[in-house]
């Protein structure tokens, strides 16, 4: 009853402090910070930290005019959000070509300061062009307060160049008195897609037809019109609801691929909040199931083409299917659910047999450590001792490539989020290991076809319990936070090389599906190994 | 006062960099207006440089069993040798063929910066010839940072750009870092930050971009560098304790920007 009642209050509360020209007493919504106006439907640019965790948002013009808004898009690695208010016809803001500002040049910043009513308009310079990570800022000398946040940056055009944001660290971690950031304009180009018809060959352009000789009286008239205040009603877990998840940029006209500085701002991969509960063997089975017959359906649809399978490979229908797990360790955070098109993996890893016709074609060089390559009793063992490159051009000849670190992972567990490709139960793994420590495997490596027990739910073999194997991507610990959420292919660069799976002496943790291990692309080891990938055409 | 000779290089080295665009901003009132597309350029053209300077580190630290290795004379590692391996090293790292830079969308001046890195480093190469293959020895003290080092001086002679290998605590005083280039270091020290994400600086009041570029610990690295903490390594220095892959300094870059 109680939580009616507040309810009540907090519909209420807005509508009656719009009405009053006093501030009311008590605000029941919070404000938060500024915005602007980048399209007279109702679009509202401001800065994702102000609406973060928001129940409820609500925007107010300088005229007093009050809404509830939505989040329509977020880019929370650039600090940007975008909201949609159910109206038509709002004063919207001109918006520059970021490329153009200059350093030193003048700026005007506008805001509603500590969430007060009256808007305020101050001066400054672009100070410096400061990058750390994965932000780039104005570095702006106006004097800002906490209610700026999300406000516009206005370049003398009175053209919006670029979004206020507190998010920014000085790399100090000391921000200088009267010294303020801003996220440049064009990182807000995958938002603006999300707005239906955007003319995003307006930027930069001015006013079309209005008269150069403005007063300046007009222009903090116009600068104040597309200003807006934003107020939020914050819940302690939880964001508000997304109506578009990702920001998707507009794909039918390829447009996408023409904004090169942008491409790198994700699509963020939806994050699973609810906590995926450890599956049971019944749902394994079920699981297990279900995506054999999906594989079954798609090896049909692929024969009816006309095409061959490939020999000893496993096709891995498209689809989604959660990567990473929330319990391990930092770097395989967070869980996420992305979509993978279909694919063909090997079903065992690349062997000494296998390898040894590529080195005696050619096309590859004899493992750094040669006892076990030259072994012939080791012919259907995993080749070891080979580097990343090695691996990669083992791949090539043989006319596929190396998995990614998703193809990989998808691979070995399948959809669901299970900790281990048989499922989630760790007996498997003490099995496994009192027969190894029983038998002569004396590097931790077993022959091929061996260990059925690991065998993923498509049917692949050895990913656990076998040797590390090398994949394309190139290692950062971060990058589950910024992943697309379509065929991830890596960070652009790096110093190391993701390694997956690993033999069963490998550490309980490690042998998870989920775990990622990484080397010096160079490096090579007894327990080094790598398999194939390819295309589904 | 044994020490005097090092703190005056280390001011050398350091100190005037920092103090320049101060005396800029003081006596130039026409200050700098280049527009943010620019700034991006140099930034890239510095984070080039940075992982140039980088790959011929890498390639020196792939090549380092070898290097030492005293049972041979003629060990082929030849400035061309060296520059097919920094080429390759350099496409993986960066994504750019430095054989086909001609077609691509770099700015001329980057061009000829990377090509004039390419140029100096094989010279460094070359000049080491007689060193790496004598007979005999092992360890010759040959190592990536020296290299980059010596690398460095060159590359500022001939260009005007200044390359530095720094760390918080670095075991030549002559890298030391500045204060800029001390606050970027404790933030790349931050575990939580992003791998291989630079920091940069364009400022008006400044005649320079600058940028610094994370390094982590190799392997190679790790024979020196790792632990345990404060034992000493072949060359008589006291071991860092560092781990695979954790940070380890960083190469700063001081673009200056021409009029």
């Amino acid at each position: 009853m109680k939580i009616y009642l507040v309810l009540l209050v907090l519909l209420f509360a807005p509508v009656e402090s719009g009405r009053a020209n006093e501030r009311p007493p008590l605000p029941v919504e919070k404000p938060a910070g500024s915005g602007v106006i980048v399209h007279r439907d109702g679009y509202v640019l401001t800065a994702h930290h102000v609406v973060a965790n928001a129940k409820r948002i609500t925007i107010v013009t300088s005229g007093e005019f009050r809404a509830p808004a939505v989040l329509v898009s977020v880019d929370a690695e650039h600090d940007l959000a975008l909201l949609k208010v159910e109206t038509v016809g709002l004063s919207e803001a001109l918006l520059g070509y970021a490329g153009a500002v200059k350093l030193d040049q003048e700026v005007i910043a506008v805001g509603f300061q500590f969430g007060l009513r009256e808007i305020t308009i101050t001066r400054g310079h672009v100070a410096a062009v400061r990058t750390k990570g994965v932000q780039r800022v104005f570095q702006v000398d106006a004097a800002v307060n906490p209610g700026n946040s999300g406000g516009p940056v206005f370049n003398r055009k009175g053209e919006v160049v670029g979004i206020l944001t507190t998010k920014f660290t000085h790399p100090s971690g000391i921000v200088p008195e009267g010294m303020a950031f801003a996220v440049p304009i064009s990182y807000a180009t995958p938002l603006l897609a999300n707005i239906p018809d955007f003319d995003f060959s307006a930027i930069g352009r001015g006013r079309r037809g209005s008269p150069k000789g403005k007063g300046n009286g007009d222009l903090v008239t116009e600068l104040t019109r597309t200003s807006v205040r934003i107020e939020t009603v914050r819940m302690s877990e939880g964001p508000a609801t997304v109506i578009h998840p990702a920001p998707m940029p507009p794909s039918s006209d390829g447009r996408h691929s023409a904004q090169p500085s942008v491409t790198r701002v994700p699509v963020p991969p939806a994050p699973v909040h609810e906590p995926v509960p450890l599956a049971g063997d019944e749902s394994i089975d079920r699981v297990n199931a279900q995506l054999l017959a999906s594989q079954q359906e798609e090896l049909k649809r692929f024969v009816d083409q006309g095409l061959t399978p490939p020999g000893e490979m496993v096709l891995i229908p498209a689809g989604e299917f959660l990567m990473g797990m929330e319990d391990g360790l930092p770097d395989a955070r967070p869980i996420h659910r992305l979509y993978v098109s279909a694919y063909w993996i090997d079903r065992h890893g690349v062997t000494n047999g296998q390898y040894r016709a590529c080195v005696e074609g050619g096309a590859c060089l004899i493992p750094k450590v040669r006892d076990a390559f030259d072994d012939t009793q080791r012919a259907q063992f995993p080749v070891t001792n080979v580097t990343w490159s090695q691996a990669r051009a083992y791949c090539q000849w043989v006319g596929k490539r190396l998995p990614t670190e998703a193809e990989w992972e998808k691979a070995a567990r399948g959809i669901d989020g299970r900790r281990y490709p048989w499922g989630n139960s760790d007996e498997v793994i003490q099995k496994s290991r009192v027969k190894l420590t029983d038998g002569n495997s004396a590097n931790g490596v077993d022959p091929l076809g061996l260990p059925s027990v690991s065998a993923s739910p498509y049917g692949v073999f050895g990913m656990i319990g076998m040797v590390s194997e090398w994949v394309k991507d190139w290692y950062a610990e971060d990058f589950y936070r910024t992943s697309p959420a379509r065929d991830p292919q890596g960070p652009l660069r790096g110093t190391f090389r993701v390694l997956r799976g690993g033999s069963w002496m490998e550490r309980p943790l490690e042998l998870r599906a989920s775990y990622r291990g990484w080397d010096e692309m160079t490096y090579w080891g007894p327990t080094l190994g790598f398999r194939c990938a390819t295309d589904v055409p | 006062m044994r020490r005097l000779p090092w703190m005056l290089a280390c001011l050398v080295a350091a100190g005037w960099p920092s103090a320049l665009p101060f005396a800029w901003g003081l006596e130039s009132s026409d200050r700098s207006t280049i527009p943010f597309h620019t700034i991006l350029e140099l930034e890239q053209t510095a984070r080039l440089l940075a992982i140039l300077l980088d790959s011929g580190r890498a390639v020196v630290n792939d090549n380092q069993t070898l290097l030492d290795d005293p049972t041979k004379a003629h060990k082929g590692f030849t400035p061309e040798a060296f520059e097919g391996q920094l080429r390759d090293m350099f496409r993986g790292r960066a994504g750019i063929n430095l054989d086909e830079l001609a077609g691509g969308t770099l700015s001329p001046r980057s061009r000829h910066l990377l090509q004039e890195l390419v140029t100096v480093s094989k010279q460094v190469i070359a000049d080491a010839q007689a060193e790496l293959n004598r007979q005999g020895a092992g360890f010759k003290g040959f190592i990536p940072a020296v290299f980059g080092a010596r690398v460095s001086t060159r590359f500022t002679a001939v260009t005007g750009v200044r390359l530095k290998q720094t760390a918080l605590d670095p075991r030549n005083p002559a890298n030391r870092p500045d204060s800029y280039e001390r606050v970027a270091l404790e933030a790349f020290a931050d575990s939580a930050y992003p791998r291989e994400k630079v920091i940069s600086e364009m400022a008006a009041n400044s005649s320079s971009l600058r940028l610094m570029f994370p390094l982590y610990a190799t392997r190679q690295c790790l024979d020196c560098h790792g632990g345990p903490k404060g034992g000493l390594d072949r060359t008589g220095y006291p071991r860092e304790g560092l781990t695979l892959g954790q940070n380890a300094g960083a190469i700063s870059v001081l673009l200056p920007v021409g009029k």
